[in-house]
């Protein structure tokens, strides 16, 4: 029973763990994916849904569209998801000095738009399926992996560039 | 998928694998989906107002506790002074809780607003309490003051977000409605109304 209850209470740890990095990837903004989680959490509670990974990450997507929904009346429109305007990712440093590979690839990943972003970080970090991933975020299973092969290919372009100016500088 | 995505997939597993939330969030977030014992408590036992709540709340609510939350309300609010009183004072039917910051512009209207519910509804047994988060000191106040009042699990969730009127039940200390700039103040009387209507009767 101890045992069980050990793991429930380990498997709970991933699911907000793996919710609250998907809501990372989605606002690039550690704060914002707090209040993202605590309030997806808050609607799981309220809805009395299923404390799963699949149950939370779609929480947070919600908590996300309604967050662009806040913000877009009031900010640039940039990109969207599900046709909501979301806010600018906070702007990052434009120092020449950090070119370390995960400095790099955090750039990188910043650059991408957030639905890039959501997919590049559904099939790498929680090793859904297209058709998984389809399935979470209500598009066609074609568009998913058109998103993840353009988001694959623009990280690795901006990285060997970044990589490209780093050599130069020195 | 080639070897290069595979290796590519690793480098974005790693990234966000090192990425954390705030310490103590999680394990907050985790009390308030299951509660400490997750065998033996379920969610709605610690949530829906049941009697265990209710038990749990009264426990957590000591006497010096309500004593420190008073003075610090009179601190807020500058009553000048509580009077002492041999007779108990009927609970709140109604916690308003409102969050604010000096910086906040959303802040400042809603306070206006506020301001004016709190004229509305004078008869009522609505307990008005701003909590000033401008700076890491009174936000650590505040914390403690809605710890002392009960509502820790409240604060957790709400991450202490400025701008923003949350309407708590009085009695089984659990969140109503968020009310924000978006709401004018007769939508905010409305809401304090339902609110009153759901609150749940000791």
């Amino acid at each position: 029973m101890a045992e069980r209850s050990s793991r429930s209470q380990s498997a709970l740890r991933e699911a907000l763990l793996g919710a609250y990095r998907y809501a990372l990837a989605l606002t690039r903004d550690e704060w914002i994916a707090n209040d993202l989680l605590g309030d997806a959490c808050l609607s799981v509670l309220r809805a009395d849904g299923p404390l799963d990974t699949a149950y939370l990450l779609k929480a947070v997507r919600s908590r996300f569209i309604d967050h662009c929904r806040r913000a877009g009346g009031e900010r640039s429109r940039v990109v969207s998801l599900n046709g909501e305007a979301c806010p600018p990712a906070r702007p990052e440093r434009d120092t020449h000095a950090d070119t370390d590979a995960a400095t790099t690839l955090d750039r990188a990943l910043a650059a991408l738009r957030p639905e890039e972003r959501e997919v590049l970080f559904l099939h790498a970090v929680t090793g859904l399926t297209a058709k998984q991933i389809a399935t979470i975020s209500d598009r066609p299973r074609s568009t998913v992996l058109s998103l993840l092969k353009r988001g694959r290919s623009k990280v690795r372009q901006r990285m060997h560039t970044t990589a490209g100016r780093g050599i130069d500088h020195e | 998928m080639n070897e290069s995505d595979a290796h590519l997939d690793d480098l974005i597993r790693e990234h966000y694998e090192s990425r954390r939330p705030r310490p103590g969030r999680l394990a907050a977030l985790e009390e308030m989906l299951v509660g400490p014992a997750v065998a033996t408590k379920t969610r709605r036992t610690l949530f829906a107002g049941s009697k265990h709540t209710t038990v749990l709340l009264a426990a957590c609510v000591t006497l010096s506790a309500a004593a420190g939350a008073l003075l610090a309300l009179a601190g807020v609010y500058g009553f000048g002074g509580l009077k002492p009183t041999t007779e108990r004072e009927p609970a709140a039917d109604i916690i308003a809780v409102q969050f604010y910051a000096e910086w906040c512009k959303p802040s400042q209207i809603v306070t206006r607003r506020v301001d004016a519910l709190q004229e509305a509804s004078a008869d009522k047994r609505v307990l008005f309490l701003r909590l000033d988060l401008t700076d890491d000191t009174r936000r650590e106040q505040a914390h403690l003051l809605m710890a002392s009042l009960g509502c820790g699990h409240i604060w957790d969730t709400q991450c202490g977000r400025t701008g923003e009127l949350l309407l708590v039940d009085g009695h089984a200390r659990r969140p109503i409605t968020t009310l924000n700039q978006d709401n004018d103040a007769e939508q905010m009387i409305v809401a304090l109304t339902q609110a009153l209507a759901q609150a749940a009767v000791p």
